[in-house]
């Protein structure tokens, strides 16, 4: 198997789409600044100096936020959404409108007849929303104090929240907020969370910077910010690595040559797919390290995880570099087409859109891109560590299972069955798709 | 006997609603056999199904002793030259025997030795480094029977392998075969009637998926004795004699026309003479409900 295994692997790397595609990894680690740190040194923090915002889960920060955004929104009646990562501006129908106003009332001290007659009306002060008269919030540790602005005269709205809401209960009203307005607005689960923003404490930089040293020994701080660039287009670039491999033998015509040798469907599949896997990674592993290693200068004297770069690779990268390159073989063998490039495309396209919402500890299940866009909050990746694991463990098995797949339709192939019978559907559907569409514009 | 021999008994198979083979029965014993049919006859469904490209519908296929269900088995004792032959252009011609022979599941050894012995055979010693696609058609052919004795397997399938060859390398082809044929079966599928005669001792002819004929050359020979006829003719007769016989082959001289052409009972001038392996291919054809233009003739 070895040997073959070299000689399916030198058929790799000698391709143009496994050249593109280190080019590809290489432009996107510069343009994004990953493959070299250079002057990204993290410092420890010093007592006074400002240490940026952070979200945080304070209801008593995210609800007269949300609101204020929400009452605005309504006002104007365009709401900003984004249902696949694009932005959308929404505009309700009256009825929705209707249905916005009934929650605005039942979680303000404003009515509903207000409501609906401030959409017609707008004070010499414009917009402006004041909420509970100077009252003061506090974060966690007593460090923040957040003051809420006092109305200036009669003319200005006074957005009272009410005391009985709950944070669950103004979650689900937000639930409701979000399905009207067609999903991906601010209102929506992961976005809600976007209006706690909160200044980061002198307790809180000097926390993280300990964590980075004592957890992530700095170098996985590195190695985890250049995966999540890395990921993203290793999400779809192996696609097109495995569909140039899979067709070759057929626009080669030696495909029915290689059917009738003694080797197994089996072993021919598997050799290819961790040939495509391997090449890739090997590269990974290269530029992960060149990008890692200008780093370990800022660190002299302290403990570094010299394997952070290969863990990261091998843990977060190699499972969507995994299915993709199964994607492409599966619906190659299946289809005789490139179409696995649209199918993997699309999915792609979608998760990098709607991962923009969850750029850092963005490990749902579902999630093709896991995302940690910063050097910085090692203790919120160790919060969903699990999930990031449920995840890449989802994806492997998912590519296992197309692997096994693609055997079975390449062992179908061979003995004569299966083939063309998925490229002549995919063209009659096109082509009933295109009379349909000739049709209804006639 | 079965070791050495292949059986294919009732064996039917369909495209779709179109049926491309009915009910052929044939045994395949070892040398070279003949498979013969006009473009479209059935020649490459049947080769490809002995190959294990193609799934039979119905029927029963014995290769060597092994049921074609078997692939795995049927895979090691097979070789195959399909009608286009070629492989990954890029490769020089020992990668691309080398390749194969990893897919053959053969030692390093055993790939180098074969390789050498099989390139001197057909003449590629010297061309070794070539890349594949700076070789001409014949040498290209002559490395796809390399490849497909790479393994040295019991049987060997080649089909069409001297279409678009220059006389010359048609000859050193079928002397090719005809010598590998000495310890093995060797199948030949061509539309070509000069292939056949000059190497085959046993054929079949298939005609629209049925199969017409199974035999020695001989035998088919023997089934156009006294039915061929040639006869120097003017210009001016021509015409006639083409409405009325089948005529196989025309030479003109000057103002004469020597032609050849089948006919079931004697001819007043003509002079009867040997039938040769396309008179009597043409004749069988035409006795099994072929038109005689649909077969190349001249009527």
């Amino acid at each position: 198997m070895f040997t073959l295994f070299l000689r399916e692997s030198k058929k790799v790397i000698f391709s143009i789409t496994f050249l593109i595609l280190i080019a590809a990894m290489l432009l996107m680690a510069l343009s994004q600044d990953v493959l070299d740190f250079n002057d990204r040194e993290i410092e420890m923090p010093f007592s006074g100096q400002s240490y940026g915002m952070q979200t945080k889960e304070i209801p008593e920060i995210i609800m007269p936020a949300a609101i204020t955004s929400l009452y605005s929104e309504y006002k104007a009646n365009s709401y900003t959404a984004y249902p696949i990562g694009f932005y959308k501006n929404v505009r309700l129908s009256t009825k929705e409108q209707q249905q916005v106003a009934e929650i605005l009332s039942m979680i303000t001290e404003i009515s509903l007849e207000e409501l609906v007659n401030s959409v017609n009306t707008t004070t010499h002060n414009g917009d402006r929303l004041i909420f509970e008269n100077g009252k003061e919030l506090a974060s966690d540790d007593g460090e923040v104090m957040i003051t809420m602005p006092i109305p200036n005269n009669d003319s200005d709205t006074v957005l009272l929240v009410k005391d009985e809401l709950t944070y669950e209960k103004f979650k689900s009203y937000m639930k409701q907020v979000d399905k009207l307005i067609g999903g991906g607005s601010n209102y929506s689960k992961t976005m809600l969370l976007n209006f706690g923003k909160v200044p980061i404490t002198y307790k809180e930089a000097i926390d993280s910077y300990f964590m980075i040293k004592d957890k992530d020994h700095f170098s996985g701080a590195y190695a985890r910010l250049f995966s999540d660039y890395l990921v993203t287009v290793l999400s779809i670039l192996p696609v097109f690595l495995a569909i140039t491999i899979s067709l070759k033998d057929k626009r080669n015509g030696i495909h029915e040559l290689i059917y009738t040798r003694k080797t197994s469907s089996v072993k021919i599949i598997l050799t290819r797919y961790i040939s495509i896997i391997t090449a890739i990674m090997i590269s990974v592993i290269i530029i992960s390290y060149i990008s890692n290693m200008s780093a370990w200068s800022f660190y002299d004297g302290m403990k570094l995880d010299y394997l952070a770069p290969l863990k990261y690779d091998l843990g977060w990268i190699l499972p969507s570099v995994m299915i993709s390159a199964a994607v492409g073989m599966f619906f190659t063998e299946l289809t005789n087409t490139a179409i696995g490039v649209a199918v993997q495309g699309l999915w792609w396209f979608i998760d990098i859109n709607t991962g923009k919402a969850e750029i850092i500890s963005g490990y749902s299940l579902f999630r093709l891109s896991p995302r940690h866009n910063s050097l910085q909050y090692t203790q919120a990746f160790n919060d969903h560590f699990n999930s990031l694991i449920v995840n890449r463990l989802f994806f492997i098995v998912l590519a296992l299972i197309l692997v096994a797949a693609t055997i079975l339709i390449y062992e179908q192939k061979r003995r004569g069955r299966l083939n063309g019978k998925f490229k002549s559907l995919i063209k009659k559907t096109f082509a009933n798709m295109a009379n349909s569409k000739s049709k209804s514009a006639a | 006997m079965s070791k050495n021999t292949i059986i294919i008994q009732n064996l039917n198979k369909f495209y779709g609603n179109k049926q491309a083979l009915f009910d052929i029965n044939l045994k395949i014993e070892k040398g070279m056999f003949g498979l013969l049919g006009r473009n479209g006859a059935g020649k490459t469904t049947l080769m490809k199904t002995l190959a294990t490209l193609i799934h039979k519908k119905d029927g029963e296929i014995t290769v060597c002793g092994v049921a074609i269900e078997n692939a795995k088995e049927i895979r090691k004792i097979i070789g195959y030259l399909p009608q286009e032959f070629s492989i990954y252009p890029s490769m020089s011609v020992r990668e691309a025997m080398d390749y194969l022979g990893v897919l053959s599941g053969m030692n390093r050894k055993e790939r180098k030795k074969r390789t050498e012995i099989l390139l001197n055979q057909v003449n590629l010693t010297e061309h070794v480094n070539k890349k594949v696609k700076a070789l001409s058609g014949g040498m290209k052919r002559r490395l796809g029977i390399a490849q497909a004795l790479l393994h040295d397997p019991k049987v060997l399938i080649v089909d069409e392998p001297t279409a678009g060859l220059d006389p010359e390398e048609r000859i050193h082809f079928r002397n090719l075969l005809s010598e590998v044929a000495e310890d093995r079966i060797v199948i030949l599928s061509t539309h070509i009637v000069g292939d056949i005669e000059a190497t085959c001792e046993n054929i079949a002819i298939l005609n629209n998926g049925r199969l017409l004929y199974h035999g020695t050359v001989d035998a088919l020979l023997t089934t156009a004795t006294g039915k061929v006829f040639t006869k120097i003719a003017n210009k001016s007769e021509l015409p006639k004699l083409k409405k009325e016989y089948s005529i196989t082959s025309m030479l003109t001289l000057g103002n004469q026309t020597h032609i050849r052409f089948l006919s079931d009972s004697p001819v007043s001038g003509a002079v009867e003479c040997e039938p040769n392996m396309e008179d009597a291919y043409m004749l069988y054809l035409y006795h099994n409900g072929a038109t005689f233009e649909s077969v190349g003739g001249e009527r």
